[in-house]
This record gives structure tokens, sequence and C-alpha cells, in this order.
């Protein structure tokens, strides 16, 4: 009998040991509230403006069929000194509790960035829910604005909107797909500096107010290639009104400039992160003196053909900056009359595309250097690469010598096919026509 | 004792590999790249090539006692008092490591997925595993090292290589990191990294093939070495070097990293498998040396009454320490300060002054019968 | 279980366990050369040998002295007779005249007759016949009669072959003045084909209660037992449960002889032994041994032979139940035994050195011993070209890992670690639990518990119910469940794979291992998410490996490590290629095929036919 006291004593035991004290974490998938996008804005009184996006499952997933339910997302604002503070007081009035793993961006608005993001950044660091390759982006008009301005019209899911509009830097090179860990590791960095996606909403009602977004244009007048603007400006007329476009350039913590969309293409080109994008450039024959008159443009799909090589040499304390580009690309369209698919005129368009992207490569890379004085192509690395103890590199001061730098660009363009044309026979005009 | 208990020197060879590299998915590219900066894979590759010429050493040392294990050693250089002390001493050392080890897995679990479940809670899940596995005894433990070994093994490569779009060669750099006297003068202490080698001296009882216990050491220190300077060569490939110090588990935060498209992405728990699967091993095995040194240091008949009061010490010890931190505080200021004097530096004392002795007696015994 | 069991107590009561010295077949560190079929190993385990000589002891005993044996309860239980002594040689019958002379058949037929009718309750037994007649024998007219049930003999063999020849043929004139009657009636009068000589009325008795028939003749001390079984049974079928599309479709079926025919049918080798032991006081089971003598370890054979001998229970029914009497750990959540109704897979593994038990009874053979490995294979894997069953297998091996695993790491992805998820798949299964009341620990156990019922019961179920139960089933769990919203539309989805993998598990018995501990594993995900699910790998697989089958680690080629080759364990190698047997078994010739199988084959492996190396690959 004992014995069998015994027994049953050690299964009760084990059995309310197993159920008593488990089950602390568990937490069923509806009760969450999944966070697809987190904003940042600057509050008064020394508080945060945090909002929320958050997916609403049942418009999503299963149940309703897609679209019944009108509102995929949910946005909620609130004001508290620290996010996660803001989160308690948001988990205390909503049903559901809010949980950041499938957060896809965290938008902060300009204002906070210009003042340095450092103490909000370690929250996504340190608070394990905050996922490394989350986007952070930065927006003009406050962040709050643009969470609620996002309307996905292509698909029901929320995540997937943003995600798959931050990850199309790679066929367009307009933006920079920055995540969380790339910027916090970079941010922390000696040896370079760190840049974020350049958000905002857009004014534009309609096709005609696009005049007025031309005449604001700084370059006004000027020749102007499709990615000669930054977020707030992107000519476009579109339901969805948020807009992505060029970087947000950080020297450490602050936010100390913007790059349009074909300067991030520069920058991509130099550290190396290009993928396959369309691009325009100006057709090397045109007669006329500004291809804005003519019109005159080539498209070419161009690639890295190789990780960009850069060498730095010190002359007397002022480092040369040897940057060598190799590009390969297709011809996509010709719209001028010059053929450019064979031969002699292939050569020509080359060695054009070749200075064309190599003066833009300087002017931007001239840019961060005496504008933002900020090294955000990682070229401090190869200058580190030559130290052989910690001490002196520190000592070296790289962000210092940075600003004094002189840059040698090569850019060699390759064309390698020219799409499915091999040539383009002009259309021959009548002769009254002149 | 069931006497008839024999592993393989493969099994003893992935035993000796878990010990020395599990502290690799712990917090080990991280406290060594806060020793030597970024030339921490450079200090790691240096120890362990000094431990290998150690353990040659050892080996040398140890061909007379061949069977014996570091106890036998002792009580033929000190007699039992000596055994008894070394016995005190390695216990200490093995009781001290497991006690830390599992307070480090169980905070571990905490803060990656287990964050509200209670600390002791967490600690009691892997204390039934230690039951378990040290109630079976080390021929079930050594085979379920052979079956897991490669496994985790892989799985580790894996995450290295599906971070290999991050890496970049020059955040080696500068490449000597903190300074040659850092390298060295850290080096000397880090060699507490492979203090876990001592383990095989105890487990030469039931190898097989007695002879080649060189062997099993001589694989085991070279793999491990190798696992141990490629973790911390992609850790600081991946993450430059202020940064590399900031990260509580190092190859979590790798594991996290992984983006293979937009599904494969988010797939570290699955390396809480990794993680467990690793710890249950680790702390089973250790607790397995925990009760046999007992048993052998005071001659006892029965090993497995022990399994119930041991584990009840190294729980209970393992919920001293008050936090995290104190945690890493005593792995790292008191065991990985002093344990390679424990571990590599006495058995060498121990096998000398055995050796002596027995050429001592050796060279009485022939004086005596030239005598006669 | 039990063990954890047994160590609480040795806790709590602070007496520690004796030290087990388990059978240990596959000792790789002193591998006993067992090259010589009777050359026992010195270094075998002592306490065999003790056993063995206690066995030794107990006969003895057995025979010299009967009141010895009432000191001792256990020793009580009479040792099982073999029904042919002719198979075995050294058996103590035949020495026994000095001994008891209780049991003996008597001269006088009067006496016989009284004695067999007092044994078999002659006069309430319904089915038991006597039938009396006269024998003439050198013009001398002998009473006799003869014993046997009614529907277990052939009767016409009894008319045609003992009672006509009996009766009538000895009148023929015969060359036999100078024999004895009892040779006389042996050699001429009795034409039939099995006779043996009893001196014993139990030798009769044995064999009248297996089919056998009695022959009692006065003036005679001995008595004829003829066999001429001839009950109804089944004929070879199908196999029912072990389904393949290639290879012989022949299976088991409820007859010892037939079983081991089927067997020699295909192995036509002499050193095909069928050594038989009778398990069971009362239903006195015969079973048998098979195992190729030149191939098998003789300490296993040895080890298989003592273990069944040890056996005392009342009665045998199926090889079901003498598993359970000799496996090694009875807890053990997984089967170490394999139970097959196909003889070729028998005969397979009979092959590779392994041994098989025939029980009377049952269309099961049972193989020992066995590794996890040989569970999940299948014979038609063997059968199949080498790619497919490749795949095949890494089917099974998926299927295995479903069943175990599915449930549980769907719990723990859901319940614990939602950031594993895909948004979109994360967001599609939140919604759809949207409106289901219980948590998702719960539903699964219902869902699971469902499908247990529904299978179970389907086994159960008559014939053309089935049908329906299927329709009703599928409809209940399938769309009912969902749209009351019961449960989630994706946990039908993950209970539906479960229990498909589970059916691609090939052997039964591990199916039913895997049913079981998938509720473990679920629970244990529910517990603690992946950490649980990983603590219960980790006991599982210690378990497992811990575990023995007739003395070879379970599993062997893995854990431990072996060094002989390890094709055909988890994948398969092309046939040519399996040279060896597995190593782990030991037996006595390790080479199955020659390096070179394909003589046809110019060159192999970079070798030539001839020996030579080939250096044209």
């Amino acid at each position: 009998m004992i014995e069998h006291a015994k027994k049953i004593l050690v299964f009760i035991i084990i059995i309310s040991v197993l159920f008593l004290s488990g089950c602390f974490d568990a937490y069923e998938p509806d009760d969450m509230a999944y966070v697809v996008a987190l904003g940042l804005d600057n509050g008064s009184d020394g508080n945060l403006v945090i909002t929320l996006l958050l997916a609403v499952p049942i418009a999503v997933g299963v149940g309703p069929e897609p679209g019944e339910i009108d509102n995929a997302t949910n946005v909620i604002t609130v004001a508290a000194p620290t996010i996660l503070g803001g989160i308690n007081v948001i988990n205390s009035l909503i049903s559901k509790r809010v949980n950041f793993t499938h957060a896809k961006v965290i938008v902060i608005s300009q204002e906070l960035a210009e003042q340095g993001i450092e103490k909000f950044i370690n929250t996504f660091i340190r608070y394990r829910e905050f996922r490394p390759d989350t986007y952070i982006g930065i927006t003009k008009g406050g962040a709050e604005e643009f969470l609620k301005s996002s309307k996905p019209v292509l698909e029901f899911n929320p995540s997937k909107h943003f995600e798959l509009i931050m990850e199309s830097f790679k066929y367009t090179g307009f933006s920079n797909g920055s995540t969380i860990e790339e910027f916090y590791s970079k941010m922390e960095s000696t040896c370079e500096e760190t840049v974020a996606i350049l958000l905002d909403v857009s004014q534009i009602q309609e096709t005609k107010d696009l005049n007025e977004v031309f005449q604001k244009l700084e370059s006004h007048g000027k020749e102007v290639l499709e990615g000669d603007y930054k977020a707030e400006n992107v000519p476009v007329v579109y339901e969805n009104k948020i807009r992505q476009m060029g970087s947000a350039v950080f020297k450490a913590d602050k936010m100390v400039g913007e790059l349009t969309g074909l300067e991030t293409f520069y920058y991509l080109m130099v550290s190396g992160k290009l993928g396959e994008i369309f691009y325009t450039l100006p057709d090397p024959g045109s007669k006329e003196k500004s291809t804005a008159e003519s019109g005159e443009y080539v498209s070419l799909r161009l690639g890295q053909a190789r990780k960009p090589q850069i060498n730095v040499k010190l002359k007397e304390d002022k480092p040369v900056i040897n940057v060598k580009v190799s590009l390969e690309g297709d011809i996509m369209a010709i719209t001028g009359k010059n053929d450019y698919s064979t031969g002699e005129g292939l050569k020509k368009l080359e060695n054009y595309a070749s200075e064309y992207i190599k003066d833009n490569v300087v002017s931007f890379l001239e840019k961060t250097r005496d504008e933002f004085k900020s090294d955000i192509c990682s070229v401090g690395k190869y200058v580190k690469r030559t130290f052989l103890l910690w001490e002196d590199w520190i000592k070296f001061n790289w962000p210092e010598k940075y600003e004094k730098a002189d840059f040698i660009v090569e850019v060699n363009v390759k064309i390698r096919r020219s799409g499915i044309m091999v040539k383009q026979v002009p259309i021959i005009h009548s002769k009254g026509d002149k | 004792m069931d006497q008839k208990t024999t592993i393989g020197n493969f099994e003893a060879a992935c035993i000796l590999l878990n010990l020395l590299c599990t502290k690799i998915i712990l917090d080990f590219p991280r406290t060594v790249s806060e020793d030597a900066g970024t030339a921490a894979w450079l200090m790691i590759l240096l120890d362990s090539v000094v431990v290998y010429i150690l353990f040659l050493i050892m080996t040398r040392l140890y061909k007379k006692f061949e069977g014996n294990d570091l106890l036998g050693v002792s009580e033929i250089a000190f007699g039992e008092t000596g055994r008894i002390f070394t016995g005190i001493v390695y216990l200490a050392q093995f009781i001290f490591i497991t006690y830390v080890i599992l307070r480090q897995f169980a905070e571990d679990i905490k803060v990656i997925s287990l964050t509200s479940t209670p600390v002791s809670i967490v600690i009691l899940l892997f204390a039934i595993g230690m039951i378990v596995g040290a109630y079976l005894g080390i021929e079930a433990i050594s085979r379920l090292h052979v079956l897991a070994i490669p496994l985790l093994a892989a799985a580790f490569l894996l995450i290295l290589l599906f971070n290999i779009p991050r890496y970049d060669v020059s955040k080696l750099s500068p490449w000597l990191g903190l300074g040659v006297n850092a390298i060295f003068e850290k080096g000397i202490i880090n060699l507490s990294y492979f203090s876990e080698v001592v383990a095989l001296f105890f487990l030469m009882p039931f190898l097989k093939k007695k002879r080649s216990y060189g062997e099993v050491g001589r694989y085991g220190i070279f793999f491990s070495g190798i696992f141990l300077v490629l973790s911390v060569l992609c850790y600081l490939m991946a993450y430059p070097y202020p940064t590399s110090t900031e990260f509580f588990l190092p190859v979590y935060q790798m594991a996290r990293t992984i983006k293979i498209g937009r599904v494969f992405s988010r797939i570290e728990p699955a390396f809480i498998l990794i993680w467990a699967s690793c710890a249950f091993l680790y702390l089973s095995a250790n607790l397995y040396f925990i009760t046999y040194i007992f048993q052998r240091t005071f001659s006892l008949k029965y090993r497995k009454p022990l399994v119930v009061p041991f584990i009840i010490l190294v729980f209970t010890l393992s919920l001293l320490p008050e936090n995290l931190y104190s945690t890493l505080q005593a792995d790292m200021q008191i065991y990985r300060t002093f344990s390679w004097i424990v571990t590599l530096i006495l058995p060498i004392i121990l096998l000398s002054v055995a050796s002596a002795r027995a050429r001592i007696r050796k060279r009485r015994e022939e004086a005596r019968l030239s005598h006669d | 279980m039990k063990d954890i069991a047994s160590y609480l107590k040795s806790i709590l009561l602070f007496k520690p366990e004796e030290p087990k010295t388990p059978f240990v077949l596959d000792d790789f560190g002193n591998q006993p050369d067992n090259s010589d079929d009777d050359n026992r190993d010195p270094s075998m385990k002592k306490e065999e040998k003790e056993e063995k000589d206690n066995d030794k002891e107990e006969k003895e005993h057995d025979s010299r002295n009967e009141d010895a044996r009432k000191d001792d309860r256990k020793k009580k239980i009479t040792k099982p007779i073999p029904i042919n002594s002719k198979e075995k040689g050294d058996d103590e019958k035949e020495n026994d005249d000095e001994g008891e002379n209780d049991g003996k058949i008597d001269n006088s037929i009067d006496t016989c007759l009284e004695v067999i009718k007092k044994i078999y309750s002659a006069d309430i037994n319904g089915d038991f016949k006597i039938r009396e007649f006269k024998v003439r024998v050198k013009d001398k007219v002998y009473r006799a009669f003869v014993c046997f049930f009614d529907g277990l003999v052939e009767t016409s063999i009894i008319n045609n072959n003992i009672l006509l020849p009996l009766m009538t043929l000895s009148v023929m004139p015969m060359d036999t003045e100078d024999q004895p009657v009892r040779e006389i009636i042996f050699d001429h009068l009795i034409p039939q084909n099995q006779i043996k000589v009893c001196k014993l009325y139990q030798e009769v008795v044995d064999e009248i209660n297996f089919g056998g028939i009695g022959i009692f003749i006065d003036s005679l001390d001995v008595a004829f037992a003829a066999d001429v079984k001839g009950w109804e049974h089944r004929n070879v079928e199908q196999p029912t449960s072990e389904l393949n599309i290639r290879g012989p479709r022949e299976s088991f079926i409820e007859i010892s002889r037939a079983n081991s025919a089927l067997l020699r049918k295909i192995i036509k080798d002499e050193n095909l032994i069928v050594e038989d032991v009778l398990v069971g006081e009362r239903s006195k089971t015969p079973c048998s041994i098979v195992y190729i003598k030149n191939i098998a370890n003789s300490r296993l054979v040895d080890e298989v032979r003592k273990r069944l001998k040890s056996i005392k229970i009342a009665y045998l029914r199926d090889s079901g139940e003498l598993e359970q009497f000799l496996e090694d750990s009875t807890f053990l959540p997984a089967p170490q035994m394999l139970l097959t109704e196909r003889p070729d897979r028998v005969a397979a593994y009979l092959g590779e050195g392994r041994v098989a038990i025939i029980v009377h009874g049952s269309p099961h053979v049972i193989v020992v011993p066995i590794t996890f490995f040989n569970l999940i294979h299948s014979p038609e894997d063997y059968y199949l070209r080498y790619p497919y069953s490749t795949l095949l297998r890494f089917i099974r091996i998926l299927g295995i890992l479903i069943t175990l695993f599915l449930p549980a790491i769907y719990l723990a992805i859901t319940n614990y670690h939602q950031e594993m998820l895909p948004t979109d798949l994360l967001l599609a299964i939140a919604s759809s639990r949207e409106k289901v009341p219980f948590p998702t620990i719960v539903s699964i156990i219902i869902m699971e518990v469902a499908f247990e019922l529904i299978r179970e019961a389907g086994i159960r179920i008559p014939g053309p119910i089935g049908p329906t139960l299927s329709i009703v089933g599928g409809l209940i769990l399938g769309q009912a469940a969902v749209s009351a919203n019961l449960v989630s539309p994706f946990l039908i989805i993950i209970v539906a794979v479960t229990g498909i993998g589970s059916f691609a598990v090939p052997d039964f018995s591990l199916g039913y291992s895997f049913r079981a501990m998938r509720f473990i594993y679920i629970l244990l995900a529910g517990f603690s998410g992946l950490l649980g699910i990983s603590l219960g790998i980790f006991i599982h697989f210690l378990f497992l490996i811990n575990a023995k089958s007739f003395g070879v680690p379970f599993l062997a080629p893995f854990a431990p490590k072996t060094t002989g080759r390890r094709t055909n364990t988890i994948f398969r190698a092309p046939l040519w290629k399996e040279e060896d047997r597995p190593d782990f078994i030991n037996p006595k010739d390790v080479k199955q095929q020659p390096f070179i199988s394909r003589k046809w084959v110019k060159s192999e492996k970079g070798v030539r036919v001839d020996g030579s190396e080939d250096n044209n690959r």
C-alpha cells in the first residue's frame, strides 16, 4: 500500500509540475495583434508619438472573402516617453496583445532623426521581438501620417505590401533596403556611416498637379531623369499615397541629408549592392543641346559585372580614393534615331555611358564628402585593412580624414546584348517631310 | 559499477568535441572578441595549437598508465590522500562548470524563447534530461553523442553558411586587433576554453581501444579547434569588432539574420532544438562525470544513487546567481581565469610525479634484484 | 519508465539496485571467435553459463528424484517435452528406464484402456474416440485399441493405413518367425510414415492431443503413436497486413509445419535448422527456432533457446504473446522484435544470420535480433530497383517524422514561436482561429483522439458498414468540425497529414509506438514549445539507444558506430554492393557475396573480374 501511495505521489508531483507550471509563454496566434509597421514622431513634453499599424487577420486570411472587410489594417497612435511604455498603454486598450515579431518596417520622422536616433534604435536591437531584418525608413511628413496614408491596393496583406515595396530596390535602385541590423552595425562602426530608406507621403492628388511639382524642383528646366526625385515629390498619381525614393544619410546617429533616387543608385553601385535595374541616359549622338528638348534617350538594363574595386592611398594624410566600377547591361530601348546595337555605335555608347556615369558618381561622392561629411559608401574599411592595431586605427580618425578625400573614379560599362533586336533600321521619312 | 561499460573511440571523441564546443553557442565568440578584438580568431588558433601540444605531452606521460583515469594516476603519485584531494578538486571544477552552464542555458532559453517562464522551471526541464542521461550512464550518453553531434555540427555549419552574404573579410582588420600583448596575455588565460579536455582522462577506463586514447584526444582537440576558430572568425566577419562585443548569444544572433527569400526567414526558433540538444548532451555528460568522480574518489560501490543528490546540488547552486550578468561573471572571472591551471597544468604535474615515482620504484626494484 | 520507477524507489528506500549484466551479443571489444559451431567461447557471460549449468542440473533432478522437485515449487513445473525425440539426440529419455515406474505403459491392455479412459475422461469427453479391435500376429490374437480425437485426425488415414492393415493384413504370410511381436507390428503392420514407439503414457497423450492416434496392443509394454493430423485450417493466402506489388504473395498460416515448409521452400539448404521447443504448460504450443546453422551466431541461438525454454506459462496462443515474454524491455516505446507474415522476408533475415521463431497457431513469425532500421524497411525495398526503393525509404522516414512530430511542432510554433511562420500563413492561421473557442492543444487532442477512434473503429467494424464509417468520419471531422468552429481548418490538415504519415510506417507495432509517442510530444510541446520537444527527443532517443534486441543495440550501426558497412539502414545500396551481412549480428560468415557479384561485368569498383586493377575507368 505504501509502495502504491509513493508511486501515486510521484506521479501526481510530476503531472502537477508539468501542467501547473507550464504554458507561461503560450499565446494563441489569435490572441496577438501583429504589428506591421511602427512609426515614431516627435511629441510635446519630451514624449514620443508612437504609431502602430496593426494587421487585421480576418481581413487577410480565411473567414470572410478577401476584401469583404474594408480595412486590412488598423492604425493606433499613443504618446509616451518610451516605445515599450507606449506599447504597454496600447496593450491595455486593445483586446489583443501587441506582438512585433512580424513588423516589417520602422518609420521615423525626419525631425527625430536629425536629433539622433541612438536612443530608439537600442530598443529595436535589444528587444527580442523586433527582427533584425526590419526595414528602417525616414519620413519628412511624420510617421503617423505616413502609416495612415498607407493603403495597399494590389494586395490585401499589409505586411506583404510593405515587404515588397521595401525590397523593390533590388530592381529599381532608387532605394537602399536598409535594415535595422545593418543600420545599427554601420552606425556603430568606425569606418563607415549609415543610410536609411527615404519615405514620404505624396501630396499629389491629380495629374494636373504634376506641373506644380516640376515648378518647385531645384533642377527645374535642366534635364531631369526619372530618378532625380526624392520621395516627397515623385511625380506619381496613385491611390496609395506612400512613396519611397532616395536615401536618408546619417552621420553617426544623426540624419544629415538626403539622396535622390539616382544618387541612391550611385550609392548602391559604389557600395556593391546594385541589383539589375533600368537606367536611362541621354542619347550620346543627340544633336540638340539639351536632351530635355530632343527627348532622345537610351534605356539600359544595368547590373554590376563585378564588385567595385576600391583602393585608398594616403598622400600626406590625405586619402586618395580610387574607385573602379564595372557594370554590364543590355540595351532595352533607344528613343533617338541613332542605332547603338552594333559595332562603332556600341563602342560609342559604352564610352559615353562610362563617362556619363563616372561624372555622376564623382559628383555623388563629392556630395557625401562636402555636404554630408559622411562615408556612407564604406570606403573606410579599405583603409582599415592597412592597419594592424586597433589603437592606431582609432587614432587615425577616419571620419575626419574622409572630409579631405580625393576621388578617382573609373567606370567601365559593357553592353552585352541589345534586347530582342540586333539593330534598328531607321524609318525612312518621305522627302517632303524633312 | 558496471565494469562492462565500454565506449568506442569515436564516441569518446564525440563527447570531447561536444564538451569543448558547446560554449560556441553560449557566449564564447563574444568573450574572446572582447579579449582580443578583431584578432580573437588568431588567439584561439594559437590556443588550440598550444593545447594540442600540451595534449601530446600528456599523451606521452600517460603511456604508462593506460586504462587508468586521472584519479588512479593521482593515487599512484600521492597515494590515497592524493586521490581524494584530486577528486575533490575535479569534483569542484565539474560542479562549478555544470551549474554555471546550466544556468546559462536556462537564461538563454528564457531570453530567446520562453520569456515569462520562471528560470527555475527551465532549469528543471534541463534537470529532468540530465537525470535520465546520467542515470542511463556514459554508454547511452556517448551513443547519443554519436547520433547527435554530426547533426548538430551540420546545423551549426549551416548557420555559418547561410550567413555568407554578410561576411566581409575587411571586418577582421585591423589584423592584430588589440595588440600582440593582449593576444598572448589573454591567450594564456583563454587556454581555459579547452579545459574540458580533462574529461578524456576520466573516460580512459571505458575506452575500448585503450591504446589509441591519444587519437581520441587529438581528433577531439583538432576538430573542436576548427569549430572554435571558425565560429569566432565567422562571427567577426559578420559583426565588426565593437558591435561584436554587444550580443549576448553570438550564434543565435547570426541565426536570427538568416534570410533566404521571404519565406525562409526567421527560422531561428528551429535552432532552439540545437541549443537544447547541445545543452542536454553537455549537461548530462557533465553530471555523469560528477557522479563518476565522486564514486571513484570515495571508492563507492554504486554510482546511480548519486545522481539525484547531485542534481539537487547543481540545481540549487544554479539558482544562486542573482542575474544573468553574475552568471556570466562567474564563468568569465572565476572559471575561465583559473580552470586552465586545474585542467591543463595539474594533470601534467600529476602525471610527471606519478611517472617519476613509478620510475623510482622500478629502479629500486631493479636495484633490489641486482642486489639480490 | 520502469527503470525510473525502480530508480526512484531505490532512492526513496535507499536500497540500491543490483547491477544487471544483460546479455550482450555484440560485444565489440572482445568479440568471440565463433567460427566453430560447438565451440562455446570462454569469455561467455558468467551468468549465462551458470544458468546453463542450472538447466542441466535441473534436468538431472527431474529424472532422478521426484521428491526433490516437490521441495522447490518453481522447479515443480515439468520441462516441455519435444515432439520428436529423434531431433533431440542428447535427450535424457533414452536412459530413463531405471527411473520412475509411474507413467509407464503397462503390459495388460485392460490397464492401458483404464488409464487412457481416466486420462481423457472418456465417458464425458464427446470427441475422444476409442476403437477396440483384435490383431492377429504369429497366429495369435491380441486385443488392441486405438484412440484419437475426432476432428483432429484424418479418418481415411486411420481406416486405410492403421486399422485396415492391423485387422486384415496380419493374416498374410510373412517371413517373420524369429521377430518379436512388437517389431512385426512396427515393421509390417502399420504402413504409416510417422510413427513413434512410446514407453510412457505422457508421450502418447502428447501425440493424441496434437492430432495423433494412439495404438495400444495387448502384451506389449509400448504403445505406438502415429501422426494422422487432419484438422481444418486456412490455406496459404496473400498477406493481409504487409501488402506489396512486387515480390511473392504467400503468407504464413497457423500451421507450424506449413510455415517451416514455406521457409524451406525458399531456402533449399540442409543447414537450415528447425529446432522444436514446446511452450506452455497446458497449451503445449509447438514453437520452432529456425536458423541457418553455419551463418547464425551460435551464442545468439543459445540465447534464443535459453529464453524460449525458460518461459513458464499456461497457455501460449500467438507469437504476439511470445514476443512479450521474450523481449528485453517491456516499457520501451518501440518493438524489439519483428513479427512478419511474409516467408520471403523471414528467409532474407535468416540469410543475414538472424533467428526466426515460428509459433504454432500464429501466422506471424518472430525474427530476432532486429534494429530500428529493419522495422522501417519493407520487403518490397529489395524487389524494386535501387533508385525507387531509396526514394521510397526517404518518403517512409518522412512519414515517420511527420507522425511523431508534426502536431507537436504545429502546436509549438503557433503557441510559442509565432515568428517562425511566414506572415501570410500566420495571419491566415490567426484568422481561422478567430472563432474557435478551444486552445490549440485542446483542439489538437480532440482531433487526434477522434482520428484514433475512427481508425480503431474501422478495424472492428463489420465489413459492409466500413464505407459508412469513413463517410461519417470524414464528414463529421472534416467539414462539420470546421463549420461549427470547433477546430481551425489548418488543424484538420495537420491531423490528416499525420494520419497519412502514420500509415507509411511499414511495421504495425512500430506504428503503434509512434502513434502513442505523438501524444507525449504534443503534451511536451504544449508545455514548453520546442524546448519541450527537444527534451522529449533527448529522453526518447536515450531509451532507444539504451535498448537492446537480443543483445544487439537497437540503433546498431549508428549508435554504437560499428565498423561494418552501413548501406542498408536508412538508405539502400545497389544490391551488388551489399557484400557484407550486418556485422553487429556477428554472423559466422560476414561475406554474403563476393566483391564482384556480377561476374558478367568486366570490372566493378575499379577491379577487374580476375582481380587486377582496372585502369580504364
